[in-house]
């Protein structure tokens, strides 16, 4: 480099430099000069001026005319400078070729020779810089180089010494004779007039040393020429141009160095020999990426870690983890990448030391999180069983880890274009795979609602729906299906767009219905409803909103929804038929309501709306069987008795049917018709019944042709009853009553044995058990009864001769009177008892009579017939006194309490008998004493 | 009920306070309940009616002694006189229900009245009520022990109805101590009985 810019002193011309020369400037040359010492020092001006205008090209051409055309050394020497001057100041040849410089120089070497045989002192020193300079510029190196040490050798303090060093040292260096180029340089170095050729100095000493296998050296070299450009703070940031170029090469030089080594460990001991420097992160980063441009990941890779060895707390630390995971990656190795990124992230994941990162580190280390849930996610896919749940479990916590970091450092999650969002929605997919259900719903809340909104929130929610859902379905308790409720409103209230939008609803009205939360659940129905949902949702809906309305008793309202559902559901859907049935309950139920409220024809409309919304059902049956009911209420007898018999023939076997029966005979009954209402009866015992049941059927067929006034029909049935049904139905007194209406009926149809033998039948039932007061006084009656239909037919026997003939007969109807008296007296019914005693008493009267106004034989004499009179009065006598006696029984019953007719009656026959004791005549007042009272 | 002084209004005061006023009246002989009862004095005309009335009951006129009866019950129909009357005509016209429900009302008037208790015993009688027939009969003994005719129907009731031949003797001699002219028929009873009961 040739640095040497002497004064130029001499000009004869005063050169204008046009504006079309291309530079703003003026050189004045002075006209009139004779010599090289009237020459006054060249002028370069600037602005305007009135001095003559010459182009620089032209006043380099008029200096190399003086210079070929001058003899003097002095004055060659001079003007070859100038125009050394004029070329360097402007940086062109500015029209000298290359070819004419060399010659000018190369002859100017001769005027050099000549000036230095006179020359000393300093001013030798510069004119054999300057002969080593034109020497240069005419080719002649060797000769350039020789200049240059005359100077290092003679003149060591001149102000050409660090010069001529430095460009010795560069002949030297590129000659490859780095020992000379170093030590020509140390002496620049040496004596560099300012800092900054010492420096030069210094980086070409280094490289010289470097060349000359002074490794060692060289890298103390560098580390010092580094030392002036390293600043606190900004490092080498603020370096720039040809210096930055050279750090750089000190870098390079100290990564050869230590490559040429043992790498890291060659630069570490570098540092320790010379010390260590504040830049020593910038001198690993280079090694490790030098390396790793040459294909050495390992050493790249060691590189990073003896840094991290050496300086764990330094702030490049972190960085350093990245670089490996940079090598591995570069290198291929996935797996070791892998453990660099886990290694990264379990150094830097917390919070705080994630926050203590450099952002660019940060932003990595974050990706590292990312990265590997991702990673794990796609293994916990490719695999099964524990090693799945394995990586599944690793994925959703570094995934987590990434979503808390990215809510933290929203500008780094943002550069790598992934939203929190989504990774914390994918952990806690990962979550709900590895079996951490309760860490995934968590996950997919905060995925849904936390994080700031992003298109998959939507699936975050859904996804957390169907998690609280397969926990209910496993779980089914109170708090999973409230915690199910809870999200599944949640995800219908934020994202009613999403597409699973109706089936989420109809999950969720199902258990809000479940949950008895009616009202909550009738809501979401309707909306299901009425949204653009599939058939099957639709049709939940209005299943859902058909239960609800049927709870709600709105059964008009529940009908119109199961006639929706019915729509919706396809012929060869096995639901139809349940379908069918609720729609028909739900009018059924109207029905009865409408019937409570006495809207009979509204509910007999409904009704029938059943009957048609579910044909042939169980519903159909009840709907049809009570629209009946309602006929029947209205009193229209004749269309109940079509109808019901229409439900019969349709519902033979249905267990309505024997109440249509019953309703048939209601009917008839209330119609007026109770013979038709036992035929009926009759007609339609169903086979099923129990025989007790049948005989009651058929007694109760009886009484309704009792009172149709058929009285032989239940006549028959009451005789059958007691011939065949009394082991069946009925006890003792039931029995008793049966005999007793059968009497009455045998008695209303004149049948007088027949009516005999049921009275026999009442007094012997009620003589063989203990019945009750009522069945032995219908006993005692119907003793009662035989008695006094013996006693007449006693009455009807006439005595004559011969008496004992007669009399036997009359004693023997008597006695069979008397048998059937003294049985109604037993069974203690004071009314009975007092009759039979007078009726006995009264028979042996009457036999008393009978026996003194019978026949008296014809032909007796005076005395034998008042013999015979006597006779009579004999034979009477007893049985008068044993009437008296019967009725002194009767009598006797007045002090117990028991005074009836009957009683009185036996009084007056006793009055009548034997006056003188039983006839007293009371004493009334008399309306006369009343009044003297 | 005791008997109050005559009054020269006619009005039924109703014990209740607050429910006076004039009712319409009740079934004649009945009393009505919880009612006091005012009677008035019989005015001359109203005493010649039930001279009236108990004449036609002597000659066998019943119905008319109704009628005239009836003309006299407007105002008197809880004179004691009047229930005995309306008493003897219903008994004449088979009405013994009525006849019980007026001697009844009287005897709650007049507990000692002896013709009511003998009559009213003798109904009792007819409706098997005996032994409280022979109560009352005794009863009205104790405040009219000089009545021979009570003395004479508790003697039959006693013979005939309750069988206690001592009591029927008892009061058969009763009878006939208390009677001016000895009654030939009942001395005759007094000996079966004597015989009976020894």
């Amino acid at each position: 480099m040739m640095r040497a810019v002497s004064l130029l002193n001499a000009g004869l011309l005063v050169l204008f430099l046009s504006a079309g020369s291309g530079a703003g400037a003026t050189v004045l040359l002075q006209e009139g000069a004779a010599t090289l010492g009237d020459l006054s020092p060249i002028v370069i001006r600037t602005g305007n001026g009135s001095s003559p205008e010459v182009s620089l090209e032209e006043a380099v051409r008029r200096h190399a005319r003086v210079f070929r055309r001058a003899d003097d050394p002095l004055v060659r020497v001079r003007t070859l400078n100038r125009i050394q001057n004029l070329q360097a100041r402007f940086g062109d040849p500015l029209g000298l070729s290359e070819e004419a410089s060399e010659q000018l120089h190369r002859a100017a070497l001769e005027d050099f020779e000549t000036l230095l045989a006179d020359a000393k002192g300093e001013r030798a020193a510069e004119l054999l810089y300057e002969a080593a300079r034109a020497s240069d510029i005419a080719g002649q190196p060797q000769r350039s180089v020789g200049y240059l040490e005359r100077i290092l050798e003679r003149h060591r303090d001149s102000a050409f010494m660090a010069e001529a060093a430095f460009r010795t040292g560069e002949y030297r260096f590129s000659e490859g004779r780095y020992a000379q180029a170093a030590a020509a340089f140390s002496k620049a170095r040496e004596h560099g007039p300012d800092e900054d050729f010492r420096n030069d100095s210094l980086y070409m000493l280094g490289w010289s040393r470097f060349l000359n296998d002074e490794a060692m050296k060289a890298a103390g070299l560098f580390l010092v020429f580094m030392d002036r450009y390293h600043e606190p703070g900004t490092g080498f940031g603020r370096v720039s141009g040809k210096d930055a170029e050279q750090v750089a090469d000190a870098q390079r030089v100290l990564s050869l160095i230590a490559t040429y080594d043992r790498g890291p460990e060659t630069l570490a001991r570098v540092l320790d020999a010379h010390g260590d420097r504040p830049y020593a992160a910038a001198l690993y980063d280079h090694l490790l990426r030098f390396l790793r441009e040459r294909g050495d990941h390992q050493g790249s890779v060691a590189t990073a870690k003896a840094f991290r060895d050496h300086y764990p707390e330094h702030p490049s630390a972190p960085a350093m983890l990245t670089e490996i995971v940079e090598s591995w990656r570069l290198a291929g190795d996935a797996q070791r990448m892998r453990d660099a990124m886990g290694a990264a992230v379990e150094a830097h994941a917390g919070p705080e030391a994630m926050a203590a990162l450099d952002r660019p580190v940060r932003r990595r280390v974050m990706g590292y999180l990312r990265a590997l849930g991702v990673w794990h996610y796609t293994r916990g896919q490719a695999l099964e069983g524990r090693e799945s749940r394995r990586h599944y479990r690793q994925a959703s916590r570094r995934l987590s880890q990434y979503a808390d970091r990215a809510g933290r450092f929203r500008m780094e999650a943002g550069v790598m274009g992934t939203g929190a969002g989504y990774m914390v929605l994918l952990a806690g997919d990962a979550a709900l795979r590895s079996g951490r259900t309760a860490g995934a719903a968590d996950l997919y809340a905060r995925a849904a609602w936390s994080e700031p909104p992003f298109p998959g929130a939507g699936e975050a929610a859904y996804a957390l729906v169907q998690l609280r859902h397969d926990q209910w379905r496993k779980q089914e308790n109170v708090d999973s299906r409230n915690r199910l409720i809870a999200d599944a409103r949640r995800f219908v209230q934020d994202f009613p767009r999403h597409a699973d939008i109706n089936g989420v609803r109809q999950t969720l009205a199902n258990r809000l219905y479940e949950a008895g939360r009616y009202a909550e659940a009738r809501g979401v129905a309707r909306t299901l409803v009425e949204a653009d949902a599939t058939d099957d949702q639709r049709r939940a809906g209005w299943i859902l909103l058909g239960h609800l309305r049927m709870d709600a008793e709105e059964y008009a309202e529940a009908a119109s929804a199961w006639a929706e559902v019915r729509q919706l559901t396809p012929a060869d859907d096995d639901r139809l038929a349940d379908f069918r049935g609720r729609h028909g309950v739900a009018f059924y139920r109207e029905a009865e309501r409408l019937a409570d409220r006495e809207q009979f024809e509204r509910a007999r409309e409904r009704f029938r709306q059943a009957y048609r919304a579910a044909p042939g059902t169980e519903v159909a049956a009840s709907a049809r069987y009570d629209e009946t009911g309602l006929v029947l209420e209205l009193a229209q007898w004749d269309e109940a008795i079509r109808l019901l018999e229409a439900f019969r023939e349709r519902f033979p076997e249905h267990e309505l049917a024997p109440g249509a029966n019953e309703r048939i005979v209601h009917a008839h009954r209330q119609a007026g018709r109770p013979g038709e209402a036992a035929d009926a009866m009759l007609a339609a015992i169903p086979d099923e019944l129990n025989t007790e049941e049948r005989w009651s059927r058929r007694l109760r067929a009886a009484w309704y042709y009792r009172e149709a006034g058929r009285l032989a029909d239940s006549v028959a049935l009451y005789e059958r009853y007691l011939a065949e049904g009394t082991d069946h139905l009925g006890g003792h007194a039931f029995q008793q009553e049966r005999r007793h209406e059968l009497a009455r009926m045998q008695e209303a149809l004149e049948r007088e044995e027949a009516l005999a033998a049921t009275h026999r039948a009442i007094v012997e039932a009620g003589e063989g058990a203990g019945g009750t007061a009522r069945s032995a006084r219908l006993a005692s009656r119907s003793a009662l009864w035989l008695g006094r239909r013996a006693a007449e037919g006693f009455e009807r026997i006439e005595l004559g001769a011969p008496l004992e003939e007669s009399l036997a007969r009359k004693r023997d109807a008597l006695a069979e009177s008397l048998d059937w008296f003294r049985r109604a007296e037993r069974f203690g019914i004071a009314e009975t008892a007092t009759e039979s005693t007078y009726r006995m008493a009264e028979l042996y009267r009457q036999l008393a009579r009978d026996v003194l106004d019978s026949e008296r034989p014809s032909g007796l004499s005076d005395l034998q017939a008042n013999q015979y009179e006597m006779l009579l009065e004999e034979e009477a006598y007893p049985f008068e006194e044993k009437a008296i006696e019967l009725h002194q029984r009767n009598q006797q019953r007045i002090p117990e309490g028991h005074w009836t007719g009957w009683v009185n009656r036996s009084l007056d026959s006793l009055a009548e008998l034997f006056p003188a004791r039983y006839e007293r005549d009371l004493q009334w007042t008399e309306a006369r004493h009343e009044a003297a009272r | 009920m005791k008997r109050l002084a005559e009054w020269g209004t006619v009005f039924i005061m109703g014990l209740v306070a607050g429910c006076a006023g004039m009712p319409s009246g009740p079934e004649p002989g009945r009393m009505p309940d919880r009612v006091e009862l005012v009677t008035l004095a019989l005015a001359p005309s109203d005493r010649e009616q039930l001279e009236q009335v108990r004449a036609s009951l002597a000659g066998g006129r019943v119905d008319a002694a109704g009628r005239q009866l009836e003309r006299v019950e407007g105002d008197h129909r809880f004179h004691p006189d009047v229930l005995m009357l309306r008493a003897m005509v219903a008994r004449h016209q088979e009405r013994p229900k009525q006849a019980v429900r007026a001697l009844e009302a009287l005897l709650d008037q007049s507990p000692e009245h002896a013709a009511a208790a003998n009559d009213l015993a003798l109904l009792y009688r007819q409706q098997g009520r005996i032994d409280q027939a022979a109560a009352l009969l005794r009863q009205a003994l104790e405040a009219n022990p000089e009545h021979p005719q009570l003395h004479y129907n508790l003697a039959v009731l006693s013979e005939l109805y309750l069988l206690d031949l001592e009591q029927a003797l008892a009061h058969y001699r009763r009878y006939q101590s208390l009677t001016e002219a000895e009654d030939e028929e009942v001395a005759l009873w007094i000996r079966d009985l004597e015989r009976r009961v020894e």
